[in-house]
């Protein structure tokens, strides 16, 4: 007997539940990144990129539009059959998982920088995790509302820090508008890598049951993705006006370096960037939850324990030790663009066989009546 | 399992204590009832109360046919003795009336009495003895007639108490000074004399099994969710407590949290904001004996505001709500931030100033942390002792502590000044919280706060700041967001939250209590644009009219 | 399960108080307000007067074995004193003389090697996140270049990218110990006069972040202030260009308020210029606003540059009792125009000597022509690019008072 589930979360926050996914710590160095791969017109390959992510994102939400009452664990197993549908379940389960041990090595990375110059991993990952495991225990309801309030506060930070650099802004910078030279095959790991930023809509797979309105998932993706799109690209398009590529190239984070090049005299607080560090541990903090969480949850489902605090507390020493697995930047940004390709495969290929098999079994089923 | 199975014999001994209480709580429930031979009834009340000397029993004598003997039970002090006198002893003597006709029948004597001699107000019959008590003990008079096996009781409740007088807790500068006093009844009187609506439902019951307090849940039965209105009302119900005597007593037995440092339940001892609440659909739970009403349920943003918000033109009370949202975030992080920033990235603190810091605390044999924690003890010390002494002398306390211990401190070189200016202005900035409770809660985390700052500066109380908000964000007040509106996101509930807006725009009722009848009705017409609000044209022709 | 959470969290926070990472008072730290840089010169070690020369021998030894293969860096830090900058009011009487700031030296191969030695002769830790002024000696922005001085602010996080970059002719050291004319420290007197809020386009408006843009950019030259040791006073005004980061010539005050112009940064300056009605009289004009177009044109494979100046300027002072007249405004119009037009063409001049693009021509082409930009030896090009400056002045501003 399946209890009632309370349907009670809106599109608003089915869009910052996609938007938070997927900013993490990923685009502070985002636009280095671009800046290899298209040059001066590098913010033009991600807002390529955020094209297909949409297209995908609205195949999926299609997809599940039909089934409004099931999760992907139960979802792969009617359509695909039992071992297979587990095999899927897992797939998923194990992509949003491995978003964890990156985003805690790279939070470790942001406060060594920053805030706290000599703290050990064991004080702020540990911290963070334990922070990450007693949020992950809750119930969703305060983790959609946690998530809700968080993303506002580092979205507005992170806005505001992006406008202000504006007064750098010099348009040159941008031009040529398609880079110099042609896309590099070779640069592939960056060029398939950045699609890990955009990751943020199959989080839709597990909240359709939680959804009021299951038919308006379709728009939700759709503001989610394009929202995404538009600050990403916005936000690549300022770095690289201001910094100019070549410049870009040099900062292993662009994002911060924008905070910091930002000036408000003024202002009491005159270091914009650790104001952005400490909001953007917010930024970070809601990706880790949401995928943190629906491992917890999915597994637990897969497993038919009741409850899904026991695994997300269970996972907390496991990631741990991943995170410590990345010894620094050129390993993490590696393993990031690895993600990215594993991201291509979950966001786009995913989707494709999931609503071919739907669209065959509906039509079996239409055949036999 | 294996726990409970572990705890095993305690607990069965608490169920023989309790197997032997049962019989005589169910006989305290319904039974012993009264006989129909006032001799036997007069010696079970007198066995009961006799040896309390307030309890007074007077004999009389109705002189119908034959001589009837009645005996009138009252508590001295809890009843108008005005009222005994003139209208229940006049009105018994009064034997023209009794050797009428209908005196004969002597069966239906009590009826009668009730129906056409006494000349009292409120008059009911009870039949069990555990009744009378509760009755006779609230200050009601009894009266019982041989070879009646019920009495009559007769509402002469008049007690001395303190007058309605202005509200100490939350003054105004404008608005109404009329504040709750002890008697539920007077209360209940001044919600009812704001509102006249027939649908405004007062339902009361008594709660405490030895205390029998009336307890009023007060709410407009076509407004307030018929949910929220049923869990309020289960939970008070569920209540088994010896006695209440405050309403506080309630608040904590009826909290969702109640292991969490936020209110779940706010409280007042202003009528308006009571009124206020429940034209927004939120129910009111009133109990006797305190001046404090609750008023369920709460969001964390409505802790913030103040009666006299609604009472100034908008401009000025969203000036009023900005100052205490910022002093709430003073309060809150001033101290950890203040450590947080000395400690680890004195590169935010503005160059200046941060020499200025350094210098002054030059010499200064305590840690920042130390220092901080130090004086905000003290500041804590302060203010309770100012609180509990009386009046003037608490003034003084305040200015000897805080002016003359500040000062000398900083001049000993014991305390750098700057930790001092921190301090106050953070005890400055939670005396603007308008309800007492939340400034406690701001109080409390305070200290973890800075603990968080200090073993992990900036990082620590990001940290802390999650933390909290995944609290907070998991407090449901009777089923309502606790953050609501801010999250779920309401846009138009943000018209009162952070923002205020003239009244005329309040055209919905905040959409988080889920009230049945969404619109403030008649708001909508106060538009000074439309075309009914013309202004009156003083000077030149009428005619065009 | 709260329970055991709740006693984990408890029994991590108590560990976690033994451990600070690196948390110190403020009083336990020595801010450094600014740094400066120059070549070791051999002669300075054997002054007894440096606080640099703290040192004992075992450490001397050990460094000169270092430095000798490369160049030696001599490394300056102001740092304030906070008792002396804070009580100002309280101990004024005595401390008249003595300044409000410490200037500490140290001469070593790298940056942090020279702050290792500073922070032995410090009780307190050095702190740089309040650095806003980097100074650059002449002799180690020719020889050695400004990247390798530059490279350790642009790695130190606490180090903003709005920090202040100036170039001394002359020694930086001694710019930085030299007691300012008014106010507590010089790096705060400096940086106020080459920031903006100096209201002046005779210096050049410079920041680590822009440089950093400018030097990573092909397309386009850095420049910096320019910063002198005056008889009695600190100068400021002209600019120094820096090409493949090594200092490659100066810009007189006059040349940088031409390039203000040209790079369209221009905030306001005076002119004097010779009355065209009254010639033995001088005018000083105020030129208000002034902005520069760029247009590029391609001829065959080389490329051919049209500078279009205009702005608009008010008459401020009359050397004789003539004042503004009606009759010379179009004569008067042309007169500024040709002083603008020479200032221009000397800075331009200058900067194709040394085959420095500090107007970002380059990235214009790259940006419009990047084909051909790929082709294109760039600083070669560029030393013999036609450039042709046209001015156009406007008299459009208030005049306030007439004369006879």
């Amino acid at each position: 007997m399946r209890q009632k589930k309370e349907r009670f979360i809106t599109i608003r926050q089915t869009v910052l539940l996609i938007i938070c996914f997927s900013i993490g710590g990923g685009i502070l160095y985002l636009p280095n990144t671009a800046a290899k791969v298209l040059q001066s017109g590098g913010w033009l390959w991600i807002f390529g990129v955020g094209l297909l992510v949409i297209l995908s994102g609205l195949i999926t939400a299609f997809l599940i539009r039909m089934f409004p009452e099931d999760t992907l664990v139960e979802l792969s197993q009617k359509l695909l059959g039992k071992p297979l549908g587990i095999a899927v379940s897992l797939m998923l389960i194990l992509f949003f998982f491995s978003f964890v041990p990156l985003e805690v090595r790279i939070l470790q990375e942001l406060v060594n920088i920053s805030i706290l110059q000599q703290a050990p991993f064991w004080f702020v990952g540990g911290l963070f995790l334990l922070t990450l495991a007693y949020a992950a225990s809750q119930n969703i309801k305060s983790i959609v509302y946690v998530n809700e309030l968080l993303m506002e506060i580092a979205l507005g930070v992170g806005l505001v820090v992006t406008v202000l650099a504006w007064q750098h802004f010099d348009p040159v910078h941008l031009l040529p508008v398609f880079g110099e030279s042609r896309i590099n095959p070779a640069h592939f790991r960056e060029e398939l890598g950045v699609a890990y930023i955009y990751t943020g809509f199959p989080v839709i797979f597990f909240l359709v049951p939680y959804l009021k309105l299951p038919q308006k998932v379709v728009k939700a993706t759709f503001i989610g993705t394009a929202f995404l799109t538009l600050i990403y690209t916005f936000f690549t398009l300022t770095v690289l006006g201001v910094f100019g590529y070549k410049e870009t190239l040099n900062l292993t984070y662009p994002g911060l370096e924008l905070a910091k090049s930002v000036n408000l005299e003024t202002v009491i607080l005159e270091r914009l960037d650790l104001v952005l560090i400490v909001s953007w541990i917010s930024a970070i903090f809601t990706t880790c939850l949401v995928s943190y969480f629906f491992t917890a949850l999915s597994i637990s489902k897969l497993c038919g324990f009741k409850s899904h605090s026991l695994v997300a507390w269970a996972l907390a020493p496991l990631t741990y030790y991943l995170s410590t697995l990345f010894t620094n930047y050129f390993v993490w940004k590696e393993y990031s663009a690895y993600l990215g390709f594993f991201a291509l495969l979950v966001t786009v290929l995913l989707p494709a066989i999931l609503l071919i098999a739907a669209l065959i079994k509906r039509r079996s089923i239409q055949g036999n009546q | 399992m294996k726990f409970r199975q572990y705890f095993r014999r305690p607990k069965k001994l608490k169920e023989l204590c309790e197997e032997k209480e049962t019989p005589r709580q169910q006989q305290g429930e319904e039974g012993p009832f009264l006989t129909a031979c006032l001799a036997d009834n007069v010696n079970y009340l007198k066995k009961r109360l006799g040896e309390s000397e307030d309890v007074i029993f007077r004999e009389y004598t109705l002189d119908l046919s034959e001589p009837i003997p009645v005996m009138v039970v009252f508590v001295d002090g809890l009843v108008s003795k005005e009222v005994i006198n003139e209208f229940i002893l006049q009105s018994l003597t009064f034997k023209g009336e009794l050797k009428t006709e209908w005196a004969k029948d002597r069966s239906q004597l009590l009826k009668h009495i009730k129906d056409r001699v006494l000349n009292i107000n409120e008059v009911s019959m009870v039949s069990s003895f555990p009744k009378l008590f509760t009755m006779v003990l609230s200050g009601e008079t009894a009266l019982l007639i041989e070879g009646h096996d019920e009495a009559l009781i007769c509402n002469t409740r008049g007690w001395e108490h303190r007058g309605i007088a202005e509200p100490q807790v939350e003054a105004v500068i404008k608005g109404p000074r009329v504040g709750f006093n002890e008697i539920l009844r007077s209360n209940t009187a001044q919600i009812r004399r704001w509102i006249r609506d027939p649908h405004l439902t007062i339902k009361t019951m008594q709660i405490g099994k030895r205390s029998k307090t009336d307890v009023a849940l007060v709410y407009l039965e076509t407004v307030a969710n018929p949910k929220i209105v049923q869990a309020v009302e289960k939970r008070l119900k569920q209540i088994d407590i010896d006695g209440v005597i405050e309403s506080s007593f309630l608040q904590d037995m009826i909290e969702d949290k109640p292991f969490s440092l936020f209110p779940t339940v706010q409280s007042t001892e202003r009528a308006d904001r009571v009124v206020a609440s429940i034209l927004e659909g939120r129910v009111a739970v009133l109990c006797d004996n305190t001046p404090f009403v609750l008023m369920a349920p709460v969001t964390f943003w409505q802790l913030y505001h103040a009666a006299e918000d609604y009472y100034h033109r908008w401009p000025l009370a969203f000036l009023l709500r900005t100052v205490r949202y910022l002093s709430f975030l003073f309060s809150l992080y001033l101290p950890s931030v203040y450590i947080a920033l000395s400690l680890y990235n004195p590169e935010l603190i503005p160059f200046n100033l941060a020499v200025k810091i350094a210098a002054t605390r030059e010499g200064v044999p305590f840690p920042v942390f130390l220092e901080a924690l130090l004086m905000e003890i003290a500041i804590e010390i302060i203010r309770e002792a100012s609180a509990r002494l009386p009046g003037p002398l608490g003034q003084t306390i305040g200015i000897v502590g805080g002016f003359i211990l500040g000062d000398a401190a900083v001049r000993a070189g014991l305390i750098s000044p700057i930790t001092t200016i921190v301090v106050a202005l953070t005890a400055l900035s939670s005396f603007t919280a308008p309800s007492f409770e939340v400034a406690v809660t701001m109080r409390l985390l305070r200290f973890p706060l800075m603990f968080f700052a200090l073993i992990g500066g900036l990082y620590g109380i990001a940290i802390a700041t999650i933390l909290l908000l995944i609290h907070m964000s998991g407090i449901l007040s009777f089923g309502v967001p606790y953050l609501a509106p801010v999250v779920p996101f309401s846009l138009d509930d943000l018209k009162d939250t952070f923002f205020t807006v003239p009244r005329w725009a309040m055209i919905n009722r905040p959409s988080t209590f889920k009230a049945i009848d969404q619109k403030r009705k008649g708001t909508k017409a106060n538009r000074w644009w439309q075309e009914i609000y013309k202004p009156p044209q003083l000077e030149g022709d009428e005619e065009e009219e | 399960m709260r329970k055991i959470c709740l006693s984990l969290f408890v029994v991590f926070f108590s560990w976690t108080l033994t451990g600070c990472w690196a948390g110190r008072e403020l009083n336990q730290r020595a801010f450094v307000t600014a740094v400066a840089f120059d070549l070791a010169q051999p002669e300075n070690e054997s002054n007894p007067g440096a606080p640099g020369n703290g040192r004992n021998k075992e450490d001397k030894t050990e460094t000169k074995q270092a430095v000798s293969a490369q160049e030696k860096l001599e490394i300056s830090l102001q740092i304030p004193k906070p008792d002396q900058v804070a009580g100002e009011e309280g101990g004024g009487g005595g401390g008249g003389g003595e300044k409000a700031f410490l200037v500490l030296s140290a001469t070593a191969d790298s940056f942090l090697n020279g702050v290792l030695q500073i922070q032995q002769q410090l009780d307190r830790e050095l702190f740089f996140g309040h650095v806003r002024l980097i100074m650059i000696g002449e002799d180690l922005a020719k020889e050695v270049g400004i990247e390798r001085v530059v490279d350790f602010a642009n790695r130190w996080f606490q180090i903003q990218r709005m920090s202040r970059l100036a170039v001394v002719q002359g020694r930086a050291e001694e710019v930085l110990s030299m007691a300012p004319p008014i106010g507590q420290s010089t790096s705060a007197y400096i940086l106020n006069l080459i920031s903006p809020s100096s209201g002046s386009s005779l210096i050049y408006i410079s920041d680590l972040g822009k440089y950093n843009v400018y030097q990573a950019d092909d397309g386009i030259d850095p420049v910096l202030p320019r910063v002198k040791k005056g008889k009695t006073s600190i100068e400021t005004g002209g600019a120094a260009i820096i090409k493949d980061g090594k200092l490659a010539g100066w810009l007189t005050p006059y040349e940088t308020r031409a390039l203000d112009i040209l790079q369209n940064e221009y905030q306001e300056s005076n002119y004097v210029i010779a009355s065209p009605l009254h010639p033995e009289d001088l005018i000083v004009i105020g030129l208000v606003k002034a902005g520069s177009v760029y247009r590029i044109k391609k001829e065959g494979r080389s490329f051919r540059v049209k500078i279009e100046i205009s702005g608009s300027f008010e008459t401020r002072e009359f050397s004789g009792d003539y004042g503004p007249a009606d009759l010379e405004a179009k004569d008067l119009e042309k007169r500024v125009a040709a002083k603008v037009r020479q200032e221009a063409e000397a800075t331009i001049g200058r900067a194709q000597a040394v085959a420095a693009d500090i107007f970002g021509i380059g990235r214009m082409i790259k940006a419009r022509y990047p084909k051909d930009w790929q082709k294109l030896d760039w600083a070669a090009e560029f030393s013999k690019l036609p450039i042709e400056v046209t001015v156009d002045m406007r008299w459009s501003q208030t005049i306030r008072r007439l004369g006879r």
